[in-house]
């Protein structure tokens, strides 16, 4: 879900003009890449089963350049949820609740998000894993229903503006695929360590493949240049679709699910940025970061006044960031490689257990 | 000591318990609820330009009512409002409601000809921008004036919306109007290769005469309202609902032929079958035939398949001769079931089948060269898509840089060639016709 769950509702935007009609071609082109950061990422967790992102960055490289990495890591995943509070929260206001206060609507999204963070990572996950099958489940619905109104010509030609952009697309997609990196600050939750690989790439699959099919099924039905237009494809797709007279305007059916996903992976990158932020400072508990952090996040997210100023940060935001995505695990990899460093009986874990 | 303590215990409990209370007073958005019967569900919404070039608009409203459906006897009614813009105008329609206007149950879209002439993306982006409109509306071009297709009343249904909805949701059948949704006519205008057909509404003298007399009325009732209403002045020539004395109905055959936005002429029921057999989009067919080979009389048919493939010269897949493409071969084949014969010839023979195939085949090849002919030189516009399937074998960079810009002229100038073969598929239950012995 932490892959999909905002990214979707606008990434056909961005990946459209790019790529043309075969935007979802780059979409799995970025899957492949995401699902390298992901085994990546796995690696690392296997080599520090019992810690957190910003504690193996202090094992790696000692504790100030690790406090420093895990800094830019709380930074990430900061951008990470404010764009993404600020999408959601944008799609719910230009869609539906046009007369309300935003900062109300993102109000009312922390208040969850702080709730969530208080319980903690399992209750997140618990709850993710009743909604990820409802998620899915609405939106093999919505393909099934937008498959009459479909026109599979549309995707032609199949490369669309051709190979170059197609995988220049691809890493814009795969920036989506890396925010799974997320994870490596509570992966030290996991039971089984060494499925950590193969759960991230699963994850990473599962997630593009949503994107791929969202972003396929809006070309298919709103041609490449209606897609670059519109400002969320996926709920003028959602918009267009029906079950004969019987079902009809059901996009809030399907928004409802979508904006529960896209909660609680705000919550997932809130408990991971305050989890960070404690780590860097050494905090035992990071409860007391939680409405300071709740607030900032608040402010971060109406920082883009309008909407196209939040799509400008959005269109850096995912040029920029699949680099620092790709960076982080090779960088963390090699260093404990090239410095024998693997998860151990030392100080550090012993502080981190502590 | 421990009461004190069970006190402090519940204190969160009860502050949560208050919180909810006031937060359902405060944000359960009932401060400013609407009622059903404060909304008026826009049903049809219509849009014409009056001759000194403002914008007229119409919205036929259902008005939802506790009172048994007998005793209510205008299920709808019709407002009308002239601006500047399509927005200006629909602001002055919900300044002048009483209700407040919900578009989101819009079931038809009803241009007239002049704003279609004119160019509709003046209307698609107001109704494109809005979260309500629903993109499943059906759209219309009608070249009588809006509000008197709009205040058309049938026994069937007492709104001319509803009315179209219901026949173009269930008219599948004849095919002589394209099934134009809103989401149809935006994402084909932005297409030179794949130009909109939109469905063309008429107004018809009614044959069932005593049935029609509530519509008339309501027509004459509207007509009466224009000279009272705010923009009764403002009354456009082109859209001047004159009070009718015969009944009208309506009827939904032929089409709109855009060229971008702009409306470019107009294609009779043949042509609109035709071109829809062309684009893949003719979901069933019925025509009526002379018997070929001379055999006196006529035949009738369903035609329950057909495919149509466009078919380029060699090579165009690189793009290098996307741009000197002269030939295209339009090659359709399909079935037709025969359902009726009135002629003494009665097909008996295998001869005779193939003298009737290549009849049929005759037949429609000759109208999908008038829709050519048509297409080419009287519309100038590629309306039955080959720029679309050009778009779809070259690539992107090649359609859009050297080939979209120039294709409508690049269109008038191809030498399309149709080559149609159809055979006769089911005869029915009976080999021969039932007739008394000479």
């Amino acid at each position: 879900m932490i892959v999909f769950a905002t990214g979707f509702l606008a990434a056909a935007r961005i990946l459209v003009p790019a790529a043309g009609t075969a935007a979802w071609i780059s979409a799995l082109t970025g899957g492949a890449v995401g699902l390298g950061i992901a085994v990546l990422a796995g690696y690392l967790a296997a080599r520090f089963p019992d810690h957190s992102l910003v504690r193996m960055a202090e094992r790696i490289f000692g504790a100030p350049l690790g406090k420093l990495i895990g800094l830019s890591f709380a930074a990430y995943c900061t951008v990470v949820l404010g764009l993404g509070s600020r999408e959601s929260v944008l799609a719910m206001w230009i869609a539906f609740l046009q007369t309300t206060p935003p900062i109300l609507i993102s109000a009312v999204f922390y208040v969850l998000i702080i709730y969530a963070a208080y319980l903690g990572i399992e209750a997140i996950a618990r709850v993710s894993l009743i909604f990820f099958s409802l998620v899915a489940a609405s939106l093999l619905v919505l393909t099934a229903l937008a498959a009459p109104v479909a026109v599979p010509g549309r995707l032609l030609p199949i490369i669309g503006n051709g190979l170059g952009p197609v995988i220049r697309a691809g890493f814009l997609a795969a920036s989506y695929a890396g925010e799974s990196i997320v994870v490596l600050a509570f992966i030290k939750h996991l039971k089984d360590k060494r499925g950590a690989s193969r759960a991230m790439a699963t994850g990473v699959a599962t997630g593009m493949a949503i994107m791929a099919l969202a972003t396929g099924f809006g070309v298919m039905m709103l041609g490449v240049r209606g897609i670059s237009r519109v400002t969320f494809p996926v709920l003028e797709t959602a918009r267009m679709v029906g079950f004969g007279q019987f079902l009809e305007r059901a996009e809030i059916l399907f928004l409802a699910l979508w904006f529960s996903a896209a909660l609680l992976k705000l919550a997932a990158v809130f408990y991971a940025s305050i989890t960070s932020v404690a780590d860097v400072l050494g905090l035992r508990d990071y409860r007391p970061l939680i409405i300071p952090y709740a607030l900032l996040g608040t402010a971060l997210s109406l920082v883009p006044k309008t909407v196209l100023e939040t799509f400008d940060y959005l269109d850096v935001f995912v040029r920029y960031s699949v680099w620092y995505v790709i960076a982080l695990p090779v960088v963390l990899l090699l260093g404990a490689v090239v410095r024998g460093r693997r998860g151990g009986d030392d100080h550090v874990q012993s502080k981190d257990a502590h | 000591m421990s009461r004190a303590r069970t006190r402090t215990r519940t204190q969160p409990g009860a502050a949560l318990v208050a919180v909810c209370l006031l937060a359902v007073v405060s944000v359960s958005g009932c401060r400013d609820a609407r009622e059903i019967e404060s909304v008026g569900f826009v049903l049809g919404l219509g849009i014409d330009e009056t001759a000194d070039g403002r914008i007229e608009v119409w919205a036929q409203v259902a008005l939802p009512s506790a009172k048994p459906a007998e005793e209510e006897k205008r299920e709808s009614w019709m407002t009308r409002s002239v601006g500047d813009t399509v927005w200006d105008a629909l602001r002055q329609l919900n300044n002048r409601s009483t209700k407040v206007l919900f578009r989101a149950h819009v079931r038809a879209l009803v241009i007239g000809e002049r704003f279609a002439r004119g160019g509709v993306a003046r209307a698609l982006d107001v109704l494109a921008r809005d979260a309500q409109f629903r993109y499943k509306s059906w759209v219309f071009v009608t070249s009588d004036p809006v509000g008197d297709v709009l205040a058309v009343e049938t026994k069937q249904s007492s709104s001319a919306a509803l009315f179209l909805d219901d026949l173009m949701r269930n008219t599948a059948r004849s095919s002589t109007a394209p099934r134009s949704r809103f989401l149809d006519l935006v994402t084909s205008i932005e297409e030179p290769g794949d130009q909109p057909l939109l469905a063309r509404v008429s107004l018809v003298e009614s044959e069932d005469g005593d049935g029609q007399s509530e519509g008339s009325a309501r027509m004459a009732e509207t007509a009466g309202d224009r000279g009272q209403g705010a923009g009764g002045s403002e009354g456009p020539e082109g859209a001047k609902g004159t009070p009718e004395t015969e009944p009208k109905e309506l009827r939904v055959e032929g089409s709109a032929a855009l060229c971008g936005d702009r409306m470019v002429g107009w294609l009779d029921a043949e042509e609109t079958a035709m071109a829809l057999l062309v684009c893949n989009r003719l979901a069933a067919y019925s025509f009526v035939m002379p018997m070929p080979d001379n055999g006196g009389g006529t035949i009738g048919f369903d035609m329950i398949r057909s495919h149509a493939d466009t078919l380029f010269p060699e090579g165009i897949h690189t793009g290098d001769a996307a741009g000197q493409v002269t030939d295209v071969v339009i090659r359709i084949t399909g079935t037709v079931d025969i359902r009726e014969v009135v002629s003494s010839e009665q097909l008996m023979s295998m001869q005779s089948l193939e003298g009737l195939q290549a009849g049929i085949s005759q037949h429609l090849e000759t109208g999908v060269r008038r829709l050519i002919e048509a297409a080419q030189n009287r519309l100038g516009c590629d309306i039955i898509s080959i720029g679309e399937c050009l778009r779809r074998r070259v690539p992107a960079r090649v359609w859009k840089e050297e080939v979209a810009s120039t294709w409508r002229d690049q269109f008038r100038t191809l030498r399309i060639v149709p080559d149609v073969h159809f055979e006769a598929g089911k005869r029915g239950m009976t080999m021969q016709s039932p007739r008394p012995v000479d």
